[in-house]
């Protein structure tokens, strides 16, 4: 294969390349620039031009022509057939691999013959190619890309490592073998191999810089140490690496292998794998890796120390265009006898060319080889045998190339055994254990310079013997980490101010979480050495459960330490105690105390987190709660279960310096610095580590915990659930990691505290403390849920809400504050609203016919009786006076006979008959004595009136036959009377009124009296005497009578007789008077009577109460005077009755 | 039986009807009232009609006089002033019926607005000036006058309502209201019990009658 040059950093690079793998320049395209004088014993490979991604450029050619294949079936069936022929009659190729040198023409057997099958498929079937028995591509198949074209047809003669490929894919095409003859390895000190196998590629040098290639060739470095002379596998015996000859390919006979056999092969091949196992990591582990300059050649120096014996020559002649990082050594050639390799054909001759790379002579590395794949000097020189990586290489194909790849055939069946497989693993060991210095270096060559330097700075005492519970991690390097990150040149640095924390390398192969993992440690420790553990990893473990104050375990890194332990890193302040309060679980979640870290639900100690009770086991004993937590407040919580952190626990800070150190955090928290814990007494962080704003206090602890119970324990592996007991925290954690080893991680710590004073919860804050109200919910660890996606599970909070969980409402809701009054309202309104509900039965009640006013009847009956009494002859005569002798009545009777008296004569008198017949009886007498005395004069009598009843009245006065006018209207009636021209009372002397209401007297008085100015005489009732009286005192009225008496007096003085003259009369005059005076009488007795019940009422009635607030309605002066006379009353009754006493 | 005698007889029943009116309502009551009330509106009917309605407006001769006077006089005068009223009066008809109700409200209002106007006048001019004037004419009885003359004043002052409102909200008169007070009560109590007497009187009078009446024709009924 072509090189091209790069025009930046001048190193070689294969000709497939677009860029320079170096650099990362663009390399041109010409094939001028290639590199140097080629080297004519360097396998080359012409790999074809590629595309960016990596495929050929020709690959669509290829694909076109694989569409135009008239018999794609029959194409793949012929490749594959062609392809089994390969193996099987690579099969019985020599078992020398070692030492057979495969010629450059001639293709390397197994796995380059069914490369080169597929080219000869794709060119067509020759002669030359069914002669050989190589794989020749079918017509179909001619048309392969040119890569694989390239790629060398498998060889007659198999060998394991077979350096002829390359001369074969060379044949066919030119560039199609230049990527494979790019495999072959390029030696520094010898030629590259005639052909280019893909064991060539193993004996490949890397350029790479010495800084680089430390660590990373280290791992590589003891492979090829090691690696053991196995066949390849035997499916792949058909390969041929480029540079080996396509006549040799083609001259191969084709090995026909069934169907079976091929895939027995490969199924033979992977029977032959080595097999890895936990205790082979583990022995890897133990045994010391020697360190070496160049580390990362050591795997390939095992491959190609396998080639070197047996396959120099070979390799040389084939490894002409091998670029250099493929020109690595070769592994030694296997020892294994032909005899021993099965049946395998050309699937193996791709791994023939690990041995031919491994016998061909040690290639000088060339410049452009990268560092990490360069074979150290002292490692080219070796030429050690490998026989165990060659024989499971060819206990994988089955054929070794050359010399070397006859033995890894021969010893293909060997190989593929397990003890194959733990030679080349016993060979890392032995190489370790021979010499500790190349075995820790070889360990520390695995990894990169910058893990590698932080080991070392994390132990300066240098390597120490690796112990089984050490981790694999290699110390680093002394003095070299200028590569290192920043983050982790920090923790070297931490590591190297703390001496105490830079405990013992970890010189175990194997990191104490892998090595542990099998049983329980004795004494069931949870403390994870803390030697390397940073401090503030240290301070968050646990303090050593089986002793406290031993020493930790000197393997341990630091920051798993537990700051308990001596020695162990100091817990930061800030990380507070996370497990510090042992607080019973009482299964109530505490709102005031949440701990981030707590790994479990904040009801119980159930892990909240699944898989966490590997973390539980680690804890160790919470120290009481006395001790100085760190985080305390932070919402920690109440628990002191062991199923938080524990492990943290366990990270026991170290011994507390003098004074700060600049490892340590000044971590003020709430404004309070907290005293860097001590190693005898930090375990959990404790309260006065802690600021004040994370020191709240706690509330009442919860229950006791409970066994905690993984969540999810059903599907967790034993591992996972494991009792907390069981594992420690050594267990749990790794001693170190590679990212810790080597670091001195101290834990942080916080200053010591100023003399502030920790704040007291005030009163009212403290009252605002919510108070666990029972919700009714089960939250212990118990409670498992039946519900939803979580059912089944523990631990876990309730997926139904305190709302929807059935249980008495309203249970927290406090009473109302209702005072007696207003209860006492309260039920006064109550029993009137189910009083308005209640039915009332309706009581039938008698309707009483005779509903006697007993009081009325009574003096009806009295007044009956009265009047009855003259008219029954039973009152004496003369018992009442003659209303003739009443003064008062004669006097008005006189007036009023002397008015119609003093009459012109011959003119009429207009009377008015007003009123009805109802008062005729007391108007009747007066009435009639005037018309009689009208009549006696002569005068003519006009009769009126305004009233329809007074006309009949006034006809049965007069004769029926008199005319009486009705005036209608009223008053009204009474002034058109007047003022009508035709009314007959323009020519009448005087207007003589009888009436019975003042009403229309005084109608009359106004309208008529004073419009005409005529004498009005009245004779009315005794009703409306009172009312008529001011009218005669004003002159209005002439003269005025009423009623019965005046009536009957008028009439004594027109008739000129006395009452007694008639007796009807009298009658009717005494009962008149009897009833009159007993109607006085009644009244003055009821009167009496109802005076004399209101007083004795008025004192019986109680007094009001005069209320609060209320004030008394203002009384008369009258009555305001009573109340003084009645106090002074009761005092004076008062004091008389205290003296009485 | 003369007609007489059943008038009698009728009366006398009736009579006694009314006083049932002692015992409580009963039926004898309510026919005797009924009978009462009837026989008035019937007698006022026949007077109204007879009287007014029939020669003043559906009288024939009216008519014709009023148009005879118009024709004397040249003018409408006598016939307007007939036929305004008939056309007032048709409209109390009206009242009878609640949708032309409307209608009869004219000579209502005509009827109220004269008849208001005739009685305030006429009390003016025939009560209040001649009584105030009558009540500052010399009386010769000075003690009479005196004591008109303070009841007088105590009757107007009884009626004098305004009050004082406290701070609390209620109303109270003041101390010389107060005072003044009893005196008007005790005047307007006098007038009344006057007027109660008279009643009282009235009323015994017109029960004494009746009892005549009964007496009269109970021993009427007695054989002589």
């Amino acid at each position: 294969m072509d090189e091209i040059k790069c025009p930046n950093c001048g190193k070689a690079n294969p000709e497939v390349l677009l860029k320079c793998r170096y650099c990362g320049t663009e390399l041109p395209a010409s094939a001028e620039l290639h590199a140097g004088p080629e080297a004519p014993s360097a396998p080359t490979l012409n790999l074809p031009e590629t595309t960016v991604l990596g495929l050929p450029k020709d690959w669509e050619k290829s694909l076109a022509a694989s569409d135009k294949a008239e018999q794609p079936q029959e194409a793949e069936a012929d490749w594959l057939r062609r392809l089994r022929g390969d193996i099987g009659e690579a099969a019985p190729a020599s078992a020398n691999a070692a030492a057979d040198t495969i010629p450059d023409d001639q293709p390397a057997p197994g796995l380059d013959n069914w490369l080169s099958g597929l080219r000869e498929q794709d060119a067509g079937p020759t002669p030359e190619a069914d002669q050989s028995g190589a794989f020749v591509p079918t017509t179909e198949e001619a048309e392969l890309p040119d890569w694989l074209k390239a790629m060398p047809s498998p060889d007659a003669e198999p060998s394991a490592l077979d350096s002829a490929p390359q001369a074969e894919m060379a044949s066919e095409g030119g560039e199609a073998d230049d990527w494979l003859k790019s495999f072959e390895p390029l030696t520094p000190a010898s030629s590259p191999p005639a052909t280019s196998s893909l064991a060539d590629w193993q004996n490949i040098q890397p350029s790479a810089t010495p800084e680089e290639d430390d660590d990373s060739d280290a791992w590589l470095k003891s492979f090829a140490d090691q690696a053991p002379q196995t066949a390849p596998p035997s499916g792949f015996s058909n390969y041929r690496p480029p540079g080996a000859a396509e006549d040799e390919a083609d001259t191969e006979p084709k090995a026909e292998v069934s169907d079976d056999e091929w895939m027995k092969s490969l199924g033979a091949a992977q029977d032959t794998l080595p097999t890895l196992g936990l205790d082979d990591f583990q022995k890897l582990a133990e045994t010391p890796v020697t360190e070496e300059a160049d580390d990362s050649d050591a795997w390939l120096k095992s491959l190609t120390a396998l080639a070197t014996s047996e396959s120099e020559t070979a390799v040389a002649e084939s490894s002409d265009s091998l670029p250099d990082w493929l020109n690595a050594p070769t592994p030694p050639a296997p020892t294994v006898s032909a005899e021993g390799i099965p049946p395998v054909s050309d699937t193996d001759d791709w791994l023939k060319t690990f041995g031919q790379i491994e016998s061909a002579p040690q290639i000088a590395p060339q410049s452009d080889t990268p560092d990490w794949l360069k074979e150290p000097p002292s490692s080219a020189s070796e030429a050690k045998p490998e026989p165990d990586l060659t024989q499971w290489l060819s206990s994988v194909g089955g054929v070794v190339g050359g010399s070397a790849g006859a033995a890894p055939e021969s010893g293909a069946p060997e190989a593929a055994t397990p003890t194959a497989a733990d030679d080349w693993l016993k060979s890392f060991k032995e190489a370790a254990k021979s010499d500790p210095e190349t075995a820790e270096a070889a360990r520390t060559g695995v990894l990169p310079d910058w893990l590698r330097s932080i080991t070392d700075e994390a132990a300066p005492g240098g390597a120490t013997p690796s112990t089984p519970s050490s981790s694999t991690s290699p110390a680093a390097p002394a003095g070299g980490a200028s590569n290192l990150p920043d983050w982790l040149q920090s923790f070297k640095d931490t590591a190297k101010s703390d001496p105490a924390t830079a405990g013992a390398a970890q010189t175990g192969a194997l990191p104490d979480w892998l090595a542990d993992l099998g049983g329980t440690p004795a004494g069931g420790s949870t403390q994870l050495p803390t030697e390397n553990l940073p401090d503030w990893l240290k301070s968050a473990s646990g303090p050593t459960p089986e002793t406290p104050g031993a020493p930790p375990p000197a393997d341990l890194p630091e920051w798993i330490l537990s700051p308990d332990s001596p020695g162990g890193p100091t817990t930061p302040d800030w990380f507070g105690d996370v497990q510090s309060k042992k607080k019973p679980d009482t299964g109530k979640i505490d709102s005031t105390v949440v701990d981030p870290f707590a790994l479990q639900s904040p009801a119980g100690s159930t892990p909240a987190i699944v898989g966490t009770d590997w973390l539980d086991s680690l804890k160790a004993d919470a120290p009481p709660a006395s001790e100085t937590p760190a985080f305390e407040g932070l919402g920690r919580t109440t628990t002191g279960q062991t199923s938080q952190l524990d492990w943290l626990k366990g990270l026991t800070p170290p011994p507390t310096p003098s004074g700060p150190t600049t490892s340590e955090v000044d971590f003020q928290i709430g404004g309070e610095s907290q005293p860097p814990p001590t190693k005898a007494t930090t375990g959990p962080l404790t309260s006065s580590d802690l600021p004040a704003w994370l020191t709240e206090p706690q509330p009442a602890p919860t229950e006791s915990p409970e066994a905690s119970v993984p969540a999810f324990s059903s599907d967790l592996p034993d591992w996972l659930t494991a009792p907390p007991a069981e594992m420690t925290t050594a267990e749990a954690l790794p001693t170190t990691t590679p990212f810790t080893e080597g670091i001195s991680m101290e834990p942080m710590r916080l200053p010591e505290p100023s003399n502030l004073a920790r704040a007291d919860l005030p009163g009212w804050l403290g009252a605002m403390r919510p108070v666990s109200v029972p919700t009714g919910l089960n939250l212990g660890l118990d409670y498992e849920e039946t519900a939803g996606p979580l059912a089944g599970l523990r631990g876990i909070l309730p997926a139904e809400s305190a709302i929807a969980v059935p249980g008495k409402p309203g249970a927290v809701v406090t009473r109302f504050a209702v005072s007696d009054l207003e209860q006492q309202q309260a039920d006064i309104f109550r029993n009137i609203i189910a009083e308005e509900s209640q039915e009332v039965e309706a009581k039938p009640v008698r309707k009483q016919r005779f509903n006697f006013a007993w009081d009325r009847l009574l003096v009806a009956l009295l007044v009956l009786a009265l009047m009855a009494l003259p008219f029954a002859g039973l009152v004496p005569a003369g018992l009442f006076a003659d209303p003739s002798r009443d003064l008062s009545a004669q006097a008005k009777a006189q007036t009023l006979f002397d008015s119609v008296a003093n009459l012109p004569a011959g003119q009429p008198v207009l009377v008015a008959f007003e009123y009805d017949p109802a008062s005729a009886g007391e108007l009747t007498p007066g009435a009639s004595a005037l018309l009689q005395q009208l009549a006696q004069r002569g005068l003519e009598v006009r009769a009126v009136s305004t009233y329809p009843a007074g006309v009949g009245v006034a006809q049965s006065l007069l004769s029926e036959t008199s005319e009486v006018n009705y005036i209608p209207g009223g008053a009204v009636g009474l002034r058109k009377f007047v003022t009508d021209p035709g009314s007959s009372l323009n020519d009448v002397s005087a207007i003589m009124v009888v009436t019975g209401s003042t009403e229309s007297t005084q109608a009359w008085l106004e309208q008529v009296q004073t419009a005409t100015g005529k004498k009005m005489v009245v004779i009315t009732s005794a009703a409306a005497e009172p009312l008529l009286l001011p009218y005669t005192q004003s002159g209005q009225l002439a003269a005025l009578i009423s009623g019965l008496s005046g009536g009957m007096a008028y009439q004594s003085k027109v008739t000129g007789d006395s009452l007694a003259s008639d007796p009807v009369a009298t009658s009717q005059w005494e009962a008149y008077t009897l009833s009159l005076n007993g109607a006085s009488l009644i009244l003055l007795a009821g009167g009496f009577i109802g005076g004399v019940m209101m007083l004795l009422n008025r004192r019986g009635e109680p007094k009001p109460v005069k209320q609060a607030g209320q004030k008394q309605e203002p009384q008369s002066e009258l009555k305001r005077r009573k109340p003084k006379k009645k106090k002074a009353a009761k005092k004076g009754s008062a004091a008389k009755a205290t003296k009485k006493k | 039986m003369t007609p007489e005698s059943s008038g009698m007889i009728l009366a006398f029943a009736l009579s006694l009807m009314v006083l049932s009116y002692l015992l409580g309502d009963n039926p004898f009551y309510r026919i005797a009232l009924h009978i009462f009330v009837g026989a008035a509106a019937g007698y006022v009917a026949i007077v109204v009609v007879g009287s007014v309605l029939g020669p003043q407006l559906f009288a024939f001769s009216t008519w014709q006089s009023a148009i005879n006077a118009s024709q004397l006089r040249q003018d409408y005068v006598p016939l307007v002033r007939i036929t305004i009223p008939a056309f007032l009066s048709l409209f109390l008809l009206f009242k009878l019926s609640s949708r032309p109700t409307f209608i009869g409200n004219l000579p209502l209002a005509i009827m109220v607005g004269v008849g208001a106007a005739v009685a305030v006048a006429g009390a003016i001019t025939g009560t209040i000036f001649p009584q105030v004037q009558a009540s500052w004419s010399a009386d010769p009885n000075i003690v009479n006058a005196l004591i008109l003359n303070l009841c007088t004043i105590l009757a107007l002052l009884y009626f004098f309502y305004s009050r004082g409102r406290q701070p609390e909200g209620q109303t109270q008169p003041s101390l010389l209201g107060r005072v003044l007070a009893v005196f008007p009560n005790s005047v307007i109590t006098i007038t009344l019990a006057a007027l109660y007497a008279g009643a009282l009187a009235t009323s015994l009078a017109v029960f004494s009658d009746r009892m005549k009446f009964i007496a009269n024709f109970l021993l009427s009924l007695l054989p002589q």
